[in-house]
C-alpha cells in the first residue's frame, strides 16, 4: 500500500490544526458541562462538521488517485479547515465566558454586598472590575478584530487566557458559598434580634404612656 | 462500486468532494418533531440547544445586567 506523505507546509499547517484542536475540545466540554441544564451550542458543532469535510477533501487528495492534485488543493483546504476550528474555538470561548459571567451573578446575587464584602474580600476591589472593564473589553476588541481569512493563534490564546482568568473567578465564588450562607443566616439572626428589641421597647413605651395617663388624670 | 453507485443517484453529481455543506437551521419545534422518527444526538433530540438568534439574545442579555 502507497505511504500518505504531506510536504513540509501541509504538515505545520496540520501541527497547527491540532495544536488548536486539542484546547478547543476541552472547552467545548466544559462548556457542555457548566451550561445550565447541559444545554448545547449546535454552531460550534456546525463549524467542527464544516472543519472535518475540509480535511477529508485534504486526504482524498492523498489517497485516491484520481483526485491527485498538486496545484496547492491540499494547502487550501487545511486552510480553510483551520479557518473553521478558529471559529469554533472562538464560539466555544465566547460561549464559556458568557456562562461564566451568568453563574458567578446568579451565584452572587443572593446575598447582601456586607456577606459578599466579607467572604470575597477581593470581590469589589479587583472580581468585578475585572469582570465588568477589563475582560469585557479586551473580549469584544479581540472578536472586531477576529479575521476568520486570515486566524491568529496568539488572539486565541489571549481569549483563552481571560476567560480562564474568569473561570478562577468563578471558583473562588463557588468557594465562598459556605461563607456566604453563614453570614447570610447571621445576618438574618442579628436582623430578627433587632425586630424583636424594637418590638420590647415599643411596648414598653406604650406601657409608661399608659401608666402616665392613668397617674396624670 | 455499491457507495459510488448510491451517491450518483442519490444526489446526481459525479464529483461532491468541494460541495460544501448547506447552512443548518436550527428550528427547536422541528427538531422535536422529528425526533421521534429519527436518532442522533440526544441533547439535540431533546431541544436542548440555543439557536443562534436564542444565543445571541442570552448573550446581550447577560452581558447588560450588572453584577452584584
Amino acid at each position: 500500500m502507497q505511504q500518505i506523505s504531506f510536504s513540509d507546509e501541509e504538515s505545520a499547517k496540520l501541527r497547527e490544526m491540532v495544536t488548536l484542536y486539542d484546547p478547543t475540545k476541552a472547552v467545548i466540554l466544559f462548556a457542555e458541562e457548566i451550561s445550565p441544564r447541559n444545554i448545547t451550542l449546535p454552531q460550534i458543532m456546525k463549524e467542527l462538521r464544516d472543519a472535518l469535510d475540509h480535511l477529508m477533501r485534504v486526504v482524498a487528495d492523498k489517497v485516491v488517485p484520481e483526485r491527485r492534485d498538486d496545484s496547492g488543493y491540499g494547502g487550501k483546504n487545511l486552510d480553510k479547515a483551520f479557518g473553521h476550528l478558529y471559529r469554533a474555538a472562538y464560539d466555544a470561548l465566547d460561549w464559556v465566558s458568557i456562562i461564566l459571567r451568568a453563574r458567578i451573578d446568579t451565584q452572587l446575587s443572593k446575598y447582601s454586598t456586607s456577606a459578599i464584602e466579607a467572604s470575597l474580600p477581593d470581590y469589589y476591589p479587583v472580581i468585578k472590575p475585572r469582570l465588568e472593564g477589563f475582560i469585557p473589553e479586551k473580549i469584544a476588541q479581540i472578536r472586531a478584530n477576529k479575521d476568520i481569512g486570515a486566524p491568529d493563534p496568539q488572539s486565541i490564546q489571549e481569549y483563552a487566557g481571560l476567560v480562564k482568568e474568569m473561570k478562577d473567578y468563578w471558583q473562588k465564588v463557588v468557594a465562598a458559598e459556605p461563607s456566604l450562607i453563614d453570614y447570610a443566616k447571621k445576618e438574618t439572626g442579628g436582623k430578627r434580634k433587632e425586630r424583636i428589641i424594637i418590638g420590647l421597647i415599643t411596648a414598653a413605651c406604650v406601657a409608661l404612656g399608659v401608666l402616665l395617663t392613668k397617674i396624670l388624670s | 462500486m455499491e457507495l459510488e453507485r448510491i451517491k450518483k443517484e442519490l444526489y446526481g453529481v459525479d464529483d461532491i468532494w468541494d460541495i460544501d455543506f448547506g447552512e443548518p437551521r436550527f428550528d427547536r419545534d422541528l427538531t422535536l418533531e422529528f425526533n421521534s422518527k429519527h436518532r442522533g444526538s440526544i441533547r439535540m433530540g431533546m431541544g436542548l440547544f440555543y439557536t443562534p438568534e436564542e444565543w445571541e439574545e442570552i448573550r446581550t442579555k447577560v452581558l447588560q445586567t450588572p453584577l452584584p
